[in-house]
């Protein structure tokens, strides 16, 4: 076989894969539309193209099972047979061996053959034509024709070479080897190109954004001079293009990391489908706003936390079709996918019309855990019920099912969006259904921050968890179990002093010593003070990686640089706080 | 052989596209050009100047049998070789494109040296001719 280098293979999982990600959903619209001729052919050469692939990369497992089910398609297109949910299953069922195997080639693996049962399967499927009038064997396994043959056959029809009555194509004649024409020498290498886009690594993405990323801190360092200086008009002016420059530049360079929410969209069709057969619902997809682009690591970061609520709303939200048809409802229960943009964020709805969340219930399994007293949950308003389902350890049903219990809760895929800067919001009304909001910002390149000032230093608080700035009137300051504690319109908020989480050196009520400033954050459900010393405003950064001997250093997101030339550290508030309560 | 036969490679996928065309480098071929899909290709055909085509037979929008036919029934295209690639040997599908007038086959998955093979035939039918 043919050895192909890296980058063929890299290639062709990329376009391969691109092909297989359409060919979910394609799958499931043909069982509506089991006779629509451009659907069965795009699925037909989806196999075809991807076992012509697999076939140079000596992938012979791949290339079966995409044979098996090419032919199926062949026969089904030809109209010698129809689309039944027998063959839908096998079709799908292949389908998932394909892309198995794709998985097991992108880790650098060789995949095992298809299980043998899976390929009888389609072959079985390939000989029982159902319903169908004397069909002929499908041509794929009609005989195939010999190089000899073939010369034979063209002898037969243009007649021996030699007796060629044909001129000669003259560039094919000796006299082709001289050079050609300048004119069309130069039009050779640039002859019309039909692709209008290119594939770029990611790797030399993220080092131009990187770049850009620099560039836009030498922007801000040379608006602080402006601002110092006073300088020549002239400089302002040039400061303020380079300033418009690097803001567009900065844009359009972000631009080139945005996807498509449909790439991570486009799996659930097929994955609500299998849900629903397995739990014997039936279940409608409506998607909107597929084509809402945010940022690639974003795309990639949302696809199991969202793979998990879409499984959740299927297997907890949507009731079974005789429930539903008691209530009134239709039999088949509609999940909602909705992806919008939102100013600086992304909000993607995941809403189902199905049973909604009993707040009673959670109410009394949250006691029943043990997680909290009677009193405490009886006090809990119905909208702090629902939420109790993001509680750590909280999951309501009491068989654990094999598709949402998969030891993943609701905890993680909300503490999985806020690791993103994002927030979940959960709306749900009893017998109409569950709605969650997840809002995640559009990039995670740029960061807009709070800065303060504390110990002479500066910090970077990003700007998403804050809710409020406030003084410190340190006479409203508590003790609670020797933690200091702010009462604030009512409500006690746990203090965590910056300065002295810099410096455990520094006495307990050091904060109390001088003029501060509180930041009130909030962290999951709970809300935290910082103490600050100053509140200096608000700035959009470039989040820089710490370096090797600062990395995993619990509170701290990264390092920018901040106008004055000076480096901030960015403070990561989830984990400061966390490891702030283990302290104490 | 002339290598500096001006060639298209014609394939909707374009991991194929570089397959083909690394195999044509490996053969000493460097002025290969690519087109997506019959539609394109024909227009890229009738103004560049090219002396050999390779195509794929499966494609969406025109399928390589199209093309070849197109190729045929145009006067400044007929006499232009035509590789055609396709996924199996299929007798019918074979005498169907030697009756349109391709002037030979490729079966995927093929090595450089298979192609050559292919190429070689079809120069000596074209040489044969003159």
């Amino acid at each position: 076989m043919p050895a192909v280098d890296d980058d063929i293979r890299a290639d062709f999982l990329v376009e391969a894969g691109e092909l297989l990600e359409k060919l979910g959903p394609q799958l499931v619209d043909l069982e509506q539309r089991p006779d629509d001729p451009q659907l069965l052919n795009a699925v037909f050469r989806a196999f075809h193209t991807v076992k012509g692939g697999a076939g140079f990369l000596s992938e012979t497992a791949l290339v079966e099972v995409c044979h098996r089910a090419e032919e199926i398609f062949s026969v089904l297109r030809s109209g010698k047979r129809q689309m039944d949910a027998a063959l839908m299953d096998t079709t799908l069922a292949a389908y998932d061996e394909v892309t198995r195997m794709m998985e097991v080639i992108k880790s650098g693996g060789t995949p095992a053959p298809a299980p043998p049962a899976l390929l009888q399967r389609l072959k079985d499927q390939l000989k029982a034509p159902a319903v169908v009038v004397a069909a002929p064997p499908p041509p794929a396994s009609g005989d195939t024709i010999s190089d000899d043959e073939f010369e034979a056959l063209l002898d037969q029809l243009h007649g021996k070479p030699a007796a060629v009555a044909e001129p000669v194509p003259p560039t094919l004649a000796p006299v082709a080897e001289a050079p050609l024409p300048a004119e069309q020498q130069q039009r050779r290498s640039s002859d019309n190109a039909p692709e209008t886009s290119v594939r770029i690594d990611t790797q030399k993405l993220d080092a131009m954004m990187n770049l850009v990323g620099e560039l836009v801190l030498v922007r801000n360092r040379l608006k602080t001079l402006r601002l110092s200086s006073q300088g020549a008009s002239d400089t302002d002016k040039a400061v303020s293009e380079l300033d418009a420059l690097t803001s567009r530049l900065q844009g359009s360079v972000l631009a080139l990391r945005m996807q498509p929410i449909k790439k991570v969209f486009s799996r659930f069709p097929k994955l609500v489908r299998d849900l629903a057969r397995q739990l014997g619902k039936e279940i409608n997809v409506v998607m909107e706003g597929e084509d809402t682009d945010l940022d690639k690591n974003l795309v990639e970061a949302l696809a199991d936390p969202l793979v998990h609520m879409v499984r959740n709303s299927c297997d907890h939200g949507i009731e079974m079709p005789d429930a539903r048809a008691v209530t009134g409802k239709p039999r088949a229960g509609t999940l909602l996918l909705k992806a919008q943009q939102e100013g600086e964020n992304i909000l993607i709805v995941i809403k189902d019309d199905g049973a909604g969340i009993d707040a009673e219930r959670l109410r009394r399994k949250v006691v029943e855990k043990g997680l909290m007293t009677a009193s405490d949950a009886g006090r809990l308003d119905a909208q702090a019920a629902l939420e109790l389902i993001f509680m750590p350890g909280f999951s309501t049903k009491d068989q654990v099912s094999d598709l949402s219990g998969r030891g993943v809760g609701m905890d993680v895929v909300k503490s999985s969006i806020n690791a993103l800067n994002g927030t979940v919001q959960l709306e749900s009304r009893l017998g109409q259904g569950t709605t969650f909001k997840l809002r995640v910002p559009l990039t995670l390149a740029i960061l807009p921050t709070l800065m303060v000032a504390v110990a002479g230093r500066t910090y970077a608080i990003p700007l998403p968890s804050v809710i409020e700035v406030t003084a410190l009137d340190s006479t409203a300051v508590r003790w609670l179990n020797r933690k200091p504690v702010l009462l604030l319109r009512d409500e006690n908020l746990r203090l965590v002093d910056l300065a002295r989480w810099i410096d455990p050196a520094l006495p307990d009520d050091d904060c109390l010593s001088g003029e501060r400033h509180i930041v009130v954050v909030r962290v999951n459900e709970g809300r935290y003070g910082l103490v600050v010393k100053q509140v200096k405003g608000r700035e959009e950064v470039v989040i820089k990686p710490l370096g090797a001997l600062l990395k995993g250093l619990a509170g701290f997101a990264g390092a920018t640089v901040t106008g004055d030339g000076q480096v901030a550290l960015i403070v990561d508030v989830p984990s400061l706080v966390h490891t702030h309560e283990r302290e104490a | 052989m002339n290598k500096n036969l001006k060639i298209l490679v014609v394939d909707d996928f374009s991991t194929m596209r570089r397959i083909v065309k690394n195999l044509l480098n490996e053969l000493g071929f460097n002025d290969i050009s690519e087109a997506d899909d019959g539609k394109t290709a024909l227009p890229m055909l009738q103004q560049g100047s090219f002396e050999f085509v390779v195509t794929d037979w499966n494609m969406p929008g025109m399928p390589g049998i199209d093309l070849l036919k197109a190729i045929r029934a145009d006067d400044k295209l007929k006499h232009l070789p035509v590789l055609m690639v396709t996924a199996e040997a299929q007798r019918e599908q074979i005498i169907e494109a030697a009756k349109a007038g391709v002037s030979g086959y490729i079966v995927k998955p093929f090595t450089g040296q298979t192609l050559k093979e292919k190429l070689d035939k079809i120069f000596e039918r074209y040489a044969a001719a003159a």
